[in-house]
């Protein structure tokens, strides 16, 4: 079974082409929500706490996304924190959850920072979406109501989709234009041949 | 005494005749014309004191003739009123020798049917009238004809709709509510049937209006082709314009692909549909109300890649609805 990585920057349509993969009967792992889900686990919570302190989850025990994302934007030492905390947990999900799939020619981990946190060694074949800065930022801040500037700061700290594209295998181009239906069944079809 | 005078005196004590000079002469002028005039108007009045008789000419215009009625014929153009009265009575009359016209009121006065679609009217019964017109007494006129006839066919007619025609400008926000309600919707058109049978409606005169921003009511009149041939009843409507303030919104609703009898998966599964709505009716948008197809016309669904949604169905107080994406990607699920 071919371990497949699907990724992207923000607003680039991840979520899209991991619903078409999974329409076509991909099973598809979506890592940064399994990773979110953890933030609720006793034991990742205690490790949050004694970095971040108490006050990082609110007085009913969820976690202050907000503020963690603040801190994490700025500290990059915290943010170095934050994923040896999340992402070798998300892994050892992610393993588990191939353990299910063995039956499939090939399975689909979707993650939006991929190649930021040097996971690309885990995976046969990476798919990087790819889509132009202006598009991906009107997407998201008609998807989240988020403004400008917020979403162009956030897209400044991820890698560029060029670097991206030259370290991904496919690439899927969704700038409105292409179709991307086709472009998936391309991959769809030379990834069951294997 | 000047010594003109004296001269004059002195003259004739010698027995010279004195000549006349020029103011003598001047004087005798006058008086002789003074003389004339009075002369004159001595004649004048005693011509005027006299009896005369005068005829002058009446060119004859029905009114109000009954709309289902056509004035076809007129026996009886023309109608001659002689005046027999004292010069001085001819001379305070308020008429003319030409362009006299007397309005024969068919509403007001007695019609009699002769035969068929003929009829007539006493011209007795316009003494009154014109005695009043031309400011004499009745006893002073007599007529050259007893009776006007004239012929008046049924008209043909039939219902027709009321289309209006309009040039509204809304204040900013502001715009009509529902398609203007004409009161009443249909008229009656009377007139020969060759052209009533080539009229299906009839245009109001355009209603213009600035600025609108709440409810109209306008009386309007009704635009005739055939002014001289056609008539409506009644000629004027009522427009009545209801105006409500709109904002847009916008609702994500899913595509039915229930038409295509394959199971197919669009990306994305939804749209969104942006339209216009009236403030008071905002809280009464429900995404159920809205039903988004695809365009299956002239598309081969197995192998095109994305197809055109459509929107069927929407609340009636929405208006000008796009939806967004405009096409979507979609799968077929083997």
């Amino acid at each position: 079974m071919l371990k497949v990585a699907v990724t992207g920057n923000i607003g680039s349509g991840k979520s899209t082409v991991t619903l078409i993969f999974q329409s076509l009967g991909t099973p598809v792992f979506h890592a940064d929500a399994k990773a979110k889900k953890l933030y609720s686990d006793p034991e990742v919570k205690k490790q949050v706490r004694a970095f971040f302190g108490e006050d990082i989850y609110d007085k009913n025990g969820k976690l202050k996304k907000q503020e963690l994302a603040e801190i994490i934007f700025n500290d990059p030492a915290a943010l170095k924190k934050i994923n040896n905390i999340i992402h070798p947990l998300t892994l050892e999900k992610y393993k588990l959850w191939l353990g299910k799939h063995n039956d499939y020619t090939y399975t689909i981990h979707e993650s939006a920072i991929l190649f930021e946190n040097n996971l690309q060694s885990h995976f046969d074949k990476i798919i990087n979406i790819s889509a132009p800065a202006e598009l991906r930022i009107k997407r998201v801040m008609e998807r989240d109501s988020a403004s400008f500037n917020t979403i162009s700061d956030k897209i400044k700290n991820q890698m560029t989709d060029e670097k991206k594209n030259q370290l991904a295998d496919f690439v899927i181009v969704n700038d409105g234009v292409q179709f991307i239906i086709s472009q998936i069944l391309k991959i769809h079809s030379i990834l069951s041949k294997k | 005494m000047n010594i003109t005078d004296r001269n004059r005196k002195e003259a004739l004590k010698k027995g010279i005749k004195p000549k006349l000079g020029p103011g003598i002469r001047k004087n005798d002028n006058i008086i002789f014309i003074v003389c004339i005039i009075i002369a004159a108007l001595f004649w004048g009045l005693i011509k005027l004191s006299g009896f005369y008789t005068e005829t002058y000419t009446f060119k004859i215009n029905y009114t109000h003739i009954p709309v289902d009625k056509q004035l076809t014929r007129m026996a009886d153009s023309t109608l001659e009123v002689n005046i027999q009265a004292r010069g001085f009575a001819i001379l305070k009359l308020d008429i003319f020798k030409d362009e006299n016209i007397v309005n024969i009121d068919l509403e007001n006065i007695k019609v009699i049917k002769n035969e068929d679609d003929n009829f007539l009217v006493y011209t007795q019964e316009l003494k009154p009238v014109l005695a009043k017109k031309i400011k004499i007494e009745e006893n002073d006129i007599t007529l050259s004809k007893t009776t006007l006839g004239f012929t008046l066919e049924d008209l043909y007619d039939k219902q027709i709709s009321v289309v209006e025609d309009h040039e509204l400008s809304f204040r900013q926000q502001f715009d009509m509510y529902e398609a203007a309600v004409i009161t009443p919707e249909k008229v009656k058109v009377f007139g020969p049937k060759e052209i009533v049978d080539t009229l299906t409606h009839v245009h109001t005169e355009t209603l213009k209006l600035n600025d609108i921003h709440t409810d109209k009511t306008v009386s309007i009149g009704l635009v005739n082709p055939f002014p001289n041939l056609l008539h409506f009843e009644p000629q004027i409507v009522t427009i009545n314009i209801r105006v409500e303030k709109f904002t847009e919104s916008s609702i994500e609703t899913a595509i039915d692909f229930s038409a295509v009898k394959k199971e197919i998966k669009s990306f994305p599964a939804t749209v969104t549909v942006n339209f216009k709505i009236a403030q008071k009716d905002f809280n009464n948008i429900r995404a159920g109300q809205f039903h988004v197809v695809p365009e299956l016309d002239g598309v081969d669904i197995l192998t095109a890649d994305k197809v055109h949604i459509k929107l069927v169905r929407k609340p009636e107080f929405t208006r000008n609805a796009w939806i967004v994406p405009a096409d979507v990607e979609y799968l077929i699920i083997k």
